[in-house]
């Protein structure tokens, strides 16, 4: 955006009484290209665009935004969001000089732009037939890739003005084995920041197997009796758990509308000594990093539990203030369509000591989920819930069987001082997390760990 | 947003759409069908006595489908050039080499139903000024209901305004406008330590239905009624989906009944045209006529007219919902149940997912068992796979004995398969509830479900 343009339109925001004022404007192209049952169900491309003006007065937020950049109708929609308030005194702004470009990611990739959608379809083609070849239950095998570029400008009153270009590009890999009239999906869906320089060196032929295998195990599989009992959560995407039932409460936008049950209690022991959990948006191409996040602040590492103490909160400008926590670097929204507030970037329980041997040993009678599916919570009760995908039943400290239909529900401040064995076999999966300022994308992570009760889901 | 702004942002798509439909007929396309859309919103929160956001929005996209020898080819744009829009058609034709033709005719314009307008008005008067008042008096009845209210993590008030536009090559060309106003509140209480939120919402198109008193209440109500829930024993007992969460948990399931879904290999109602696949009391229609739902349309997405189905009639499957392209795979006729947005390609939906009512209220279904589980709410939905029918969710509710309530119930779950449990179904309610919603499902009574606590 012209630097003289966005002053002008800062400046009457400042004029409105406005002790802060933002741009963010967005341009988008993304693509995506879906191969289901050998041929190619969609292909399509579209352009985002639209810019984002937020006021602030004091912890109160007036967001705006347009698909018309035009000064005229920015202005406007400044004085319509400020309708009958005025400044004080005179509130000046600190002019944008020239926009500083933060990121150099589009000059390293492989750009989806350049590369057309027939490059993509060779890939796909690989993991349906990597699928197929695994059994000929595998009836049907869906495989999509789904590439994003964006050029990102934030501006704002404090003289802030950075652009950054970011990437991303996501797999999605699908497979349902059938028998009978038994139906069962499995999928994997790797992401990662950046263009195709990442996805040519995904082994999709082991991706389709290992979604393919999984779909076929549950398949023979019987239902687990529910109840409550130790659950070996496995490592990876079983860091969702954590995500959803800890992470989103850890954030200032639950804490300031008094919606965690971790108010106030930062320096108090919520969790196992066993247990740090970290949320770091700094990790090179992981699905969930940013050079800025989307008030222009360079993201950072920022520990939350560390040993089972509660250190922070993950925040934004107005949560950090209202909260009274650094910020984050954590101001997150999926497009220009929202106000940013404070979100997850990757977000990890940290790896432990524990084998994953271990853990297993441990259990009299319970269950491994070895995959997650998804879940959900309401921060405010901290009750979630999750489906597990691919889940093992232990008896007598050993492996005995897959089973299927496994839902895990609870409490997220309860089960974190029930985590009992950490492991050492750390990975991570990226999602896509919903809240208040839409969907966008994190990494989930954690090694497997033992958890010494939950409830478990099922037939009785 | 004025009158004035409207009309000009309106002109801005109508006029990237004439200019798009020229561009299209001058190049390879063999075929083609346009949507765009106008979108504006306003709306507020409020906490603690004080309104903590608000927001302004105004929005514009077009999206083009383009045949090229048969094969479909889609892009959008949300810049409204002609640079962008040239951009935008050379990406959907060269998405045509990668698709499989298609036996699809576009429709042609034809008489059609006359509708009611889906636009109201008073609306359009409708402030921030007067969606503060009511939200903070809403806070306000909250608080004042219960002492156990600790907190209204959740209160806010919108106004919706839509217009979108379609065009498509064989001269149909027809916008439409529509608006409704939303107002909910998620509101917290607290008992020895326990806490609950209890949410309602009110939705529609007279803002006047909205009254501060009655939301309060049943919010409140909500909170409260389940504070002192347990679990009970792992057992399998009859239920009774409540209202509340009828509509959710068959919602989760329609796909089954898109005939895209059905050509997939995805739905288990595949070759069962004719057969018997739920209780004879279950009844399932799209009723696009239903001028008082939101699901109301004369024509679908891609220009077809619509048409009220009948897709489970006493317990028998009587038909899918089709689209053009599904139609085309099949060789039959569309259903009128396209649906698009801008920036997606065609997929299907219902005009109004309507399960006609039975005979008893809610209250009496609850009165049929000897002990029976009433679910009144649902803990996500990831447990639930459309595909396999699975559902193994976490539920809260009451239990009943002998028609009264003795124990309020959290921390259990729930199995069952959803096609299976269509066939268990031995009661349908007389009462839908109260929401403006497209789709409009009656409490109804399941025979027998596994539960795990």
């Amino acid at each position: 955006m012209n630097p003289v343009k966005a002053a002008k339109i800062l400046q009457l925001g400042r004029d409105c009484g406005a002790d802060f004022v933002e741009l963010f404007e967005e341009e988008t192209r993304s693509s995506v290209l879906t191969f289901k049952d050998k041929v190619v169900e969609s292909a399509n491309a579209g352009t985002d665009f639209g810019v984002g003006v937020r006021l602030l007065y004091g912890s109160e937020v007036l967001y705006a935004y347009t698909s018309d950049d035009s000064e005229e109708s920015l202005l406007r929609l400044v004085r319509l969001l400020a309708f009958g308030r005025t400044a004080n005194g005179a509130g000046s702004i600190v002019a944008p000089a020239s926009v500083r470009l933060v990121s150099e990611v589009w000059s390293r990739m492989r750009d989806p732009r350049v590369l057309g959608q027939g490059y993509k379809l060779d890939f796909l083609k690989r993991g349906d037939a990597a699928a197929r070849s695994c059994s000929d239950r595998i009836t049907q095998v869906s495989v999509s890739i789904v590439d994003a570029v964006s050029a990102i400008e934030i501006i704002n009153s404090e003289g802030l003005a950075v652009r950054d270009e970011r990437a991303r590009t996501r797999l999605h890999l699908s497979v349902t084995a059938e028998h009978g009239s038994e139906r069962i999906s499995a999928s994997e869906a790797p992401g990662f920041g950046g263009g195709y320089e990442v996805v040519d060196k995904l082994d999709i032929d082991a991706l389709a197997r290992r979604a393919s295998e999984r779909a076929l195990r549950i398949l023979e599989a019987p239902y687990i009796e529910g109840g409550q009992m130790a659950v070996v959560m496995g490592n990876g995407f079983g860091g969702v758990i954590f995500h959803e039932a800890c992470g989103h409460p850890l954030e200032t936008e639950a804490v300031r509308h008094n919606a965690s049950p971790f108010c106030g209690k930062i320096g108090d022991k919520i969790a196992h000594e066993s247990v740090t959990a970290v949320d770091d948006g700094t990790l090179g191409n992981l699905w969930g990093s940013l050079t800025v996040d989307d008030e222009g602040m360079p993201v950072q590492r920022t520990v939350l539990i560390e040993n089972g103490i509660l250190k922070t909160f993950l925040s934004d400008r107005v949560g950090a203030a209202q909260v009274g926590v650094p910020r984050s670097g954590s101001g997150r929204r999926e497009s220009y369509k929202y106000a940013p507030v404070s979100r997850m970037r990757n977000t990890f329980i940290a790896p432990g000591q524990d084998s994953f041997d271990s853990m297993i040993a441990s259990v009299e009678d319970g269950l491994y989920a070895a995959k997650m599916a998804g879940g959900s919570v309401n921060p405010a009760t901290g009750e979630f819930n999750f489906a597990v995908e691919e889940g093992y039943k232990i008896h007598q400290g050993k492996l005995a069987g897959v089973v299927r239909g496994a839902t895990l529900i609870g409490k997220g401040h309860e089960i974190l001082p029930r985590i009992s064995m950490v492991g050492t076999d750390f990975e991570t999966a990226a999602g896509m997390c919903g809240a208040s300022s839409g969907s966008i994308p994190v990494t989930v992570g954690q090694p497997s760990l033992k958890v010494d009760r939950i409830l478990v889901g099922g037939r009785s | 947003m004025s009158q004035e702004q409207q009309a000009s942002q309106g002109k801005q798509v109508a006029e990237a759409m004439a200019f798009l439909q020229n561009e299209a007929r001058s190049s390879a396309a063999d075929a083609f069908d346009l949507v765009g859309r106008h979108s504006s919103s306003l709306s507020l929160n409020v906490f603690q006595g004080k309104v903590q956001q608000t927001e302004i929005s105004e929005s514009v996209g077009i999206g083009i489908r383009v045949f090229h020898n048969g094969a479909p080819g889609y892009a959008s744009t949300e810049r409204l050039t002609p640079e962008s829009l040239r951009q935008t058609l050379k990406d959907a034709l060269s998405h045509c080499a990668f698709t499989e033709p298609l036996k699809v005719v576009l429709p042609e314009p034809s008489a059609l139903v006359e509708a009611p307008s889906q636009w109201n008005a008073d609306l359009e008067a409708l402030s921030l000024a007067q969606m503060a008042e009511f939200s903070l008096a809403l806070e306000a009845a909250a608080y004042a209901r219960s002492s156990e209210i600790e907190n209204i993590p959740h209160l806010g008030y919108g106004l919706s305004e839509d217009r979108s536009w379609f065009a498509n090559s064989r001269g149909i060309s027809y916008q439409e406008r529509e608006n409704s106003y939303g107002v909910g509140i998620g509101a917290v209480a607290l008992r020895n330590g326990v806490r609950k939120m209890g949410t309602y919402q009110k939705t529609g198109r007279v803002h006047q239905d909205a009254v501060v008193a009655t939301m309060a209440q049943i919010a409140v109500e909500r909170s409260l009624e389940l504070l002192d829930a347990r679990p009970i024993a792992g057992c399998e007992l009859p239920v009774v989906f409540s209202n509340r969460v009828s509509g959710s948990i068959i919602g989760m399931f329609l796909s089954n009944l898109h005939a895209e879904s059905v050509q997939k290999g995805q739905s288990r109602f595949a070759g069962q045209l004719g057969k018997i696949v739920a209780s004879p009391l279950f009844n399932l229609i799209s009723d696009p006529f239903r001028w008082d739902l939101p699901g109301a349309s004369v024509l679908d997405s891609e220009g077809v007219p619509t048409q009220r189905i009948e897709l489970i009639a006493e317990g028998g499957l009587r038909s899918f919902l089709h689209n053009l392209e599904t139609a085309g795979r099949e060789g039959c006729a569309p259903t009128g149940n396209g649906s698009r947005g801008y920036s997606g390609r065609v997929g299907t939906t219902f005009h109004n997912c309507i399960v006609p009512p039975g005979t008893q209220s809610e209250d009496e279904l609850l009165h049929m068992f000897p002990r029976c589980l009433h679910i009144v709410k649902l803990d996500g939905s990831s447990g639930c796979s459309a595909i396999s029918g699975e559902i193994s969710i976490g539920v809260q509710g009451f239990l009943y004995e002998n028609g009264v309530c003795v124990q309020a119930v959290d921390g259990i779950t729930i199995s069952t398969n959803f096609f299976e449990m269509l066939k268990q179904i031995v009661a349908i309610s007389s009462e839908y509830n109260d929401s403006f919603s497209s789709v409009k499902i009656p409490a109804f009574a399941v025979e027998r479900v596994s539960v795990s606590g």
